[in-house]
């Protein structure tokens, strides 16, 4: 779904009707409360691609997924400020391997693809990439992204895991239960 | 301060860090008038820590320095573990602080120039040294005897323990004395079994809670400086608002100031030692501002050069004058010489099989420690002196889902859960002194302050290699005892310096014709000039040094004082 037709549904929920001129003033609205904004450094399209494939690898459950906890954009504004000219270059020119291996698979593209078909595309590049030997490749470079952007964002760290901020007295031999979550740890530094 | 005045100080101290922090504190507290020199900014204990408790979401990259940044700035101190961008404003600037070293021989500088030095930063694992560590040399023939035993520094590591803060277990054993210890951090339930099985399988090879300079039971002392117990949060290096583990900012600047004795100036770096020929004394410093270069000096009738190990060895080098051309209080040659670090770079891991019902709460502020146990009792044929593992057990976290395959809502659940119990611990082992490890000034090369830059000359040799060969295989066996699986070892030896323990270039020693300093970390050449950092030290052991510098300091603070007032100076 499209921002503006996420926009639209709202709206209709509602129970409103609203002129395209003006959905295009609620869009810029949202931009500027930084809930939702356009691209900054990857096109439409490789932004849609990110979008699905981080979707794919953290998806939504009873705990906010990828999406919902921003990881495409966190990792589309670290491209445009963080990333070096070369980290740049090859995250671009790697990122159509995606596109690559579905049109291998008969899809016209990977956003073309049928949900089914993206899926299989994604667990194939994800088989490769830990098969026993492989090379190291771009999907596992960019499945560190995601586990990394969506485990460090408010979502991931506080509603999937649990954060513990002061834990004040330390207690080594705690019972887990089945259902217990593990808390957040970032460690001291982590290599992207 | 901002310029020459006619002041003469009791005492100049050079360096603000784990080593400055305590002669400031012991000279002010003996009623002497202490200019403390600091050639970084100033930092205000809480006040600038600006990332103390900030989740990765309010950082801008959540905690990445960015690349082209890295690159730039930071080529040597980002090998550092604890470099991130919670910390990188304490560590120095690379392109502003060059130093060369010997290609082929690589040698990692790791610096934090500002207030507190790398006491802010530092890891807080604090032990003795032993007996067997000060005769070490004298047994075995390598360096030169140190000038004092166990029993002359003990008292004085009572000393700073207490004040310090330092948790840890009673151990009673004699290559690791106890000391004035804090109640300790507890081990996990799993450590807790490999610790039994270890024990009883090898019972000189013990396992135990790291010793570390966290307040656990603070004392009215502590309490009335400001500082309060540990809360687990083990984000220390980014600085601590409960000054709950030790640094010069939460304990002993604190106490000097509270004396009213001691006067601090930032941002003044130190270009050399001032040497008075006719009363063959240090006079004071020279001091290069390090924004407008502008050049001063300061007087006074002591000079303590605390300024990191390689940084007092500079200063001296560069304290050129006719009677000592070669560096001051240099007449034995040996000043720049014996560089040492602790090798390390082995690491080894293992799998805790069960204990999948047990977790932990808080974030423990320190490992475990598994003292050495070569050369102990019984001389091991493979190599002198011995090595220490450092490590512990935890849980799996979500960062095994970048190297494991999987995705979609199975692979995230999973990943929400700990996974699987398991233990990693490195070594840390003793370096020989060697005179052919050492520093010299650059002759062409002037940083921005106009002092010539530092060439470091350093490798490991044979005894290192074969202490690094011998930690994978005991570390094997270790683990394998301990009753983990999967047991595997990863080499990937570090380079000198980034143990971050360098020491040794202004040795300590009986003789003026082989040593530096004095059993009183005092210059043989130069009465009231004294050196309290690691480049004191006459050989480098394997337990972490910092406590040691401490002990060593304060030591020579208490005789210098008293030298002081009896006229020797």
């Amino acid at each position: 779904m499209t921002r503006r037709a996420a926009i639209r549904n709202a709206v209709l929920l509602l129970g409103g009707a609203i002129p395209a001129a003006q959905l295009g003033l609620l869009e810029s609205a949202l931009a500027a409360t930084g809930v939702e904004s356009k691209p900054r450094f990857l096109d439409p399209d490789q932004f849609a691609m990110l979008e699905r494939v981080a979707d794919l690898i953290i998806p939504e459950t009873d705990t906010p997924g990828a999406v919902s906890a921003g990881v495409h954009r966190f990792i589309d504004m670290l491209l445009a400020e963080w990333a070096s000219p070369e980290t740049q270059e090859q995250f671009i020119a790697q990122l159509s391997s995606i596109d690559e291996r579905a049109t291998e698979l008969g899809m016209s593209g990977f956003l073309d693809g049928s949900e089914d078909g993206q899926v299989e595309v994604v667990r194939l590049l994800d088989e490769e990439a830990f098969a026993d030997g492989a090379p190291a490749t771009f999907f596992r470079r960019l499945k560190k992204l995601v586990l990394f952007a969506y485990f460090s964002s408010e979502p991931g760290a506080t509603q999937a895991l649990r954060f513990d901020p002061f834990p004040g007295d330390y207690q080594p031999c705690l019972p887990l239960g089945d259902d217990d979550r593990a808390f957040f740890w970032l460690g001291y530094s982590y290599d992207l | 301060m901002t310029s020459d005045d006619n002041t003469v100080f009791d005492a100049i101290v050079v360096g603000s860090g784990m080593s400055g922090g305590w002669a400031a504190k012991e000279l002010t507290e003996r009623g002497l008038k202490v200019l403390l020199l600091e050639r970084g900014r100033n930092v205000t204990h809480r006040v600038d820590y600006p990332t103390d408790g900030k989740p990765p979401w309010k950082m801008p990259y959540a905690g990445q320095v960015p690349e082209a940044e890295v690159a730039r700035n930071y080529h040597v101190q980002k090998t550092c573990y604890a470099f991130s961008d919670y910390t990188k404003h304490f560590f120095v600037n690379d392109r502003d602080n060059p130093y060369k070293s010997t290609p082929g021989k690589p040698f990692a500088w790791i610096r934090g120039y500002h207030l507190g030095g790398r006491s802010l930063t530092w890891h807080r694992q604090s032990y003795r040294l032993s007996e067997l560590d000060f005769e070490a040399n004298k047994r075995d023939g390598h360096g030169v005897d140190w000038p004092i035993r166990y029993s002359d520094i003990a008292p004085w590591y009572d000393h700073v323990e207490t004040f310090a803060g330092i948790s840890g277990s009673y151990e009673d054993l004699p290559q690791l004395p106890d000391g004035k210890f804090q109640p300790p951090f507890e081990l996990r339930c799993v450590e807790k079994a490999m610790k039994q099985k270890l024990e009883s399988a090898f019972p000189d090879r013990r396992l135990i809670i790291g010793r570390t300079a966290h307040l656990t039971k603070p004392t009215d002392e502590q309490t009335a400086l400001g500082r309060a117990r540990c809360m687990n949060r083990l984000e220390c290096q980014r600085g601590c608002r409960f000054g709950a583990y030790f640094s010069s900012l939460s304990a002993t600047l604190p106490a000097a100031n509270r004396t009213g004795n001691l006067t601090t100036v930032t941002d003044a770096v130190v270009d050399s030692v001032v040497y008075d020929a006719e009363s063959e004394r240090a006079s004071g410093v020279q001091v290069v501002d390090a924004h407008t270069l502008e050049r001063r000096k300061y007087s006074a009738r002591m000079v303590f050069l605390c300024a990191s190990t390689l940084a007092s060895t500079q200063i001296l080098l560069n304290s050129r004058s006719a009677q000592f051309p070669d560096g001051l209080t240099n007449s034995s040659g040996m000043l720049g010489r014996n560089l040492m670090d602790h090798i390390g770079g082995v690491g080894v891991t293992g799998t805790v099989q069960g204990f999948e019902d047990t977790y932990e709460k808080g974030r423990r502020a320190t490992d475990l420690y598994v003292p050495r146990f070569r050369n102990v009792d019984e001389p091991d044929e493979r190599f002198l002196r011995g090595f220490g593992f450092q490590g512990g057990a935890y849980r799996e976290d979500w960062r095994r889902g970048t190297h494991s395959a999987g995705i979609g809502q199975e692979f995230k659940e999973q990943l929400q859960k700990p996974g699987p119990w398991r233990f990693g611990m490195g070594g840390f082992g003793e370096m020989l002194p060697d005179t052919r490890n050492r520093v010299w000034l650059d002759p062409k090369h002037k940083d921005r302050w106009g002092i010539p830059i530092l060439h470091i000359d350093c490798k490991l040799r044979d005894n290192e290699f074969a202490i690094l060969e011998a930690m994978a295989v005991d570390g094997k066996e270790t683990l394998e005892a301990a009753g983990l699986t999967d047991v595997s070892v990863t080499s990937d030896i570090a380079p000198p310096g980034l143990l971050i323990h360098e020491m040794g270039t202004a040795r300590m020693g009986h003789d003026p014709a082989t040593s530096v300093l004095n059993k009183h970390n005092q210059a043989h050449d130069v009465p009231n000039l004294f050196v309290t950092d690691g480049a004191a030290m006459t050989s480098s052991a394997c337990q972490n040094p910092s406590l040691t510098y401490m002990a060593l300091t304060a030591r020579a603070a208490a005789a210098a004082a008293d030298m002081l007032k009896e006229g020797q100076l």
